[in-house]
């Protein structure tokens, strides 16, 4: 097609190139706003995961209070705790440490694998 | 050299590895750069705005259903950006009437469009387009710099096709006319 050649001749002395460092300025920028969005992510879900866990947290109490007539003051009343309850409490907590350190881990790797899967990417 | 597809990159982006946009910007921002320096005055106003755009089409790529090719879809996003952006200003654009522009002979449209090797009718040429309204520059752009067809000029501009044929050709006419009229106001 070389119609109109003259004017696609003008047309192409009217743009000049990209300065140098272009593009670096400009991914700085989109790298800048994927931090930005992700962080914007992780409060929304942290905000709907308490959200629902409140909501959930205020259902069963409201269930129990006003439809079983259970009181969790009546039965916190009768508990004692006692010195031979305690090899079962130190259990209790090395389960809980145990969950808690294997939470972290699995937070921990899955960043790890994130990045490692963004620089082989880039 | 392995080339991602574009539908393969945009996945990947939207998967949360923003470095491969630096793939889709190594494509794409001459042409875009390109459209927007023919509709903007300045040339640093230019770049910004190729950065703004560049930078949008990344925070909105969730938007991009495939309906329209990629490009099509980026230079839509630069072409609203940049015709937003001249509204700001107000330069004085000349007026036509049909019936100056209709004294032109296709003929002679045809001929003084095709002079290729003629650098003072270039120059005579380079300062009639700068005096066309921006979205005219814009239409001729992207027709004949970037080569897009009808049906793609249509989607870009939100103007349908029989309109981008006409206006096309009423540019042609109007480049013609302020180039034999160069003190026309």
């Amino acid at each position: 097609m070389n119609k109109d050649v003259a004017l696609r001749k003008a047309l192409s002395r009217r743009t000049d190139g990209l300065p140098e460092g272009f593009e670096q300025r400009v991914m700085n920028r989109v790298l800048l706003e994927a931090e930005k969005k992700s962080r914007r992510e992780e409060v929304i879900s942290l905000f709907v995961v308490s959200s629902v866990s409140l909501a959930l947290l205020a259902g069963g109490i409201f269930v129990l209070r006003y439809f079983f007539s259970f009181n969790m003051l009546d039965l916190f009343a009768n508990v004692q705790f006692r010195m031979e309850y305690s090899p079962l409490l130190i259990h209790c907590v090395f389960i809980a440490s145990i969950i808690l350190i294997l939470l972290g881990l699995d937070y921990k790797f899955r960043q790890m694998f994130r990045k490692a899967r963004r620089e082989h990417g880039s | 050299m392995e080339h991602p597809s574009e539908t393969d990159l945009v996945k990947r982006i939207l998967d949360g590895e923003p470095q491969a946009f630096s793939v889709l910007l190594r494509r794409y921002q001459r042409p875009v750069h390109s459209l927007i320096r023919q509709i903007v005055y300045s040339r640093e106003d230019a770049e910004e705005l190729t950065q703004d755009v560049s930078v949008k089409a990344f925070t909105k790529l969730c938007s991009f259903r495939g309906g329209s090719s990629l490009s099509t879809w980026l230079y839509r996003i630069a072409y609203n950006a940049a015709i937003s952006s001249t509204r700001k200003q107000k330069p004085l654009y000349p007026e036509f009437d049909e019936k100056m522009l209709g004294n032109i002979p296709d003929e002679a449209v045809d001929e003084l469009l095709n002079k290729e090797h003629d650098e003072a009718l270039m120059q005579r040429m380079e300062a009639a387009l700068e005096r066309l309204h921006p979205a005219d520059r814009a239409l001729i752009s992207l027709y004949y710099s970037e080569e897009r067809s009808i049906s793609e000029v249509s989607a870009i501009t939100a103007l349908s096709p029989e309109n981008v044929k006409v206006k096309l050709f009423r540019i042609r006419k109007k480049i013609v006319f302020l180039i034999n009229n160069p003190g026309h106001e």
